[in-house]
């Protein structure tokens, strides 16, 4: 405001700062759910997410060979092998610095020392480069000893967590049915009541009437009243004529609870169109249908994008009405949303299953907001410019 | 979608008044507060009963978070608690319609200004 009267002033400074601020408030959590996405929950347990470029300190369990790789040299049994480089060892590019042989102390014995355990039956030594001898006065079981490591890991990152997210196949980690069933919700969800509002806005906004300004007044008046108020008639509706639980029951719950909303800003929208064009095409000789298709509805196309994006967000986000409408106790309808609640009881100690699973839900939001974002300004600012 | 209607009415601003306040020697924070928020009273009112009623309605974030447990409880996840988990349909619709007594005072204004507005 104020370069208009040529001078810039403080104000303009903490503007910025407090934009910056709101800024790198939403970037920080959607960063950090990006990049725990690719790590494992060892690297998740060992460091934040700000630390995932540098080397991080992890307290490893493995095993060494069993009885079956065991060789008698003398009195005891000897194996050998390599925690680097052996399959299910930590990777060649780990250094280790401690190891211990109880889980009471994990950074008992130094890399290069012997431990002796076991009441003295038992040794492991354990080289820099990974190799270790592992020996024992009586026959090693089948699965070896178990040995703590605490090695520094190099950064890593991987689409391990989205494979298991989208392609397991397993029941409950799996998002892609979930994924495809939040698409079959939003879709017609957002298209039916686009079409809906687009006719009925042209009416309030342009057709004379009796009862308009009533009708108005009972959609704003909707904009505000909670949708929880026609949770239960609606259901029980739903029960009665037969539709029950299922994708038409969730389609009719979201056009239903999204009208007013449609209406509202498609009818501020049309109003603000010039009267001049509906009057002349009125004066050529256009029916109301054709005013409509042909000049209203590209006219009011910005308004039209805005609206889509708003339903289009709030249905993928939605629980509510996917609990109460849609999912029933099969559970093959179940949406993203539901999915991510499920797995946050199932695997609440997983942040890498969990952070991925929120991240292939926002994936589509973020691509529409950015593909459409244009639209959603011009559409809201148009409408409401008196 | 709040910020987006703070900032239309900033956008239609008449410089008049900021212009006429420079010249007066008023200093940015005394432009801010007693020049500009006052003529955009209106639109800070609609935004702000805009986010109380959405939050007046918050559901999933408390859904998935806590339950409601540890006195946490909300009016939209108890009666959902009550609805499908109590299956107490009265108490369910009785805490829907505590939720309406809320918004009902938003509602009658909305409707009067727009009925202002349309005459």
């Amino acid at each position: 405001m104020s370069e208009m009267v040529g001078k810039k002033s403080a104000l303009t400074w903490a503007v910025h700062l407090s934009v910056l601020a709101l800024v790198l408030l939403w970037i920080f959590p959607t960063v950090g759910l990006l990049i725990s996405s690719f790590r494992t929950a060892d690297q998740i347990s060992a460091s934040g997410w700000w630390g995932s470029l540098t080397a991080s300190e992890q307290n490893l369990q493995v095993r060494t060979g069993g009885g079956s790789v065991a060789v008698k040299q003398g009195d005891v049994y000897v194996v050998t092998g390599n925690f680097l480089t052996d399959e299910g060892g930590l990777g060649t590019k780990s250094t280790m610095t401690t190891f211990g042989v109880s889980s009471r102390d994990i950074a008992a014995f130094k890399i290069g020392d012997t431990a002796t355990f076991g009441d003295g039956k038992e040794t492991l030594t354990i080289n820099p480069d990974g190799s270790y001898r592992y020996t024992n006065v009586e026959e090693p079981g089948r699965r070896g000893a178990r040995v703590f490591i605490t090695a520094s890991k190099p950064p890593e990152f991987s689409f391990d967590n989205y494979k298991t997210i989208l392609f397991s196949g397993t029941g409950q980690d799996n998002m892609a049915k979930a994924f495809f069933n939040t698409l079959t919700v939003t879709v017609p969800a957002t298209i039916i009541p686009i079409v809906v509002a687009a006719f009925a806005a042209y009416a309030l906004a342009w057709m004379e009437f009796p009862g308009r300004a009533l009708l108005i007044a009972i959609v704003v008046g909707l904009l505000v009243v909670p949708l929880q108020l026609a949770l239960i008639p609606l259901l029980r509706l739903h029960l009665g004529i037969g539709i029950g639980k299922g994708y038409l029951g969730v389609w009719l719950a979201h056009t239903a609870f999204g009208l007013p909303l449609a209406i509202y800003l498609l009818r501020n929208y049309m109003v603000g169109l010039p009267r001049d064009i509906i009057e002349n095409a009125r004066v050529d000789g256009a029916t109301e249908f054709q005013i409509f298709t042909k000049v209203i509805l590209p006219l009011s196309f910005p308004a039209l994008a805005s609206f889509a994006i708003f339903q289009f967000l709030w249905t993928w986000n939605d629980l509510l009405v996917a609990k109460v409408f849609l999912i029933d106790s099969t559970g093959s309808t179940t949406v993203m949303t539901n999915q991510i609640v499920e797995l946050l009881g199932t695997r609440g100690g997983n942040w890498e299953i969990l952070a991925t699973a929120a991240f292939v839900s926002i994936a589509v939001p973020l691509v529409v907001f950015f593909a459409m974002q244009r639209y959603l300004v011009r559409g809201l600012l148009a409408g409401s410019v008196k | 979608m709040p910020w987006l209607s703070c900032r239309q009415p900033c956008a239609v601003f008449p410089e008049e008044t900021i212009e006429a306040a420079v010249i007066d020697g008023a200093n940015p924070f005394e432009i801010f507060f007693k020049i500009k928020v006052p003529q955009i009273m209106g639109t800070i009112v609609v935004v702000w009963t805009t986010i109380t009623l959405v939050v007046l309605k918050v559901f999933d974030i408390v859904f998935a978070m806590t339950n409601g447990q540890w006195e946490t409880q909300v009016l939209a996840n108890y009666m959902y608690d009550k609805l499908f988990r109590a299956s107490d349909w009265g108490v369910g619709s009785a805490s829907a319609m505590v939720i309406m007594l809320l918004v009902s005072p938003i509602l009658i204004w909305n409707v009067y200004n727009a009925r202002k507005e349309m005459r």
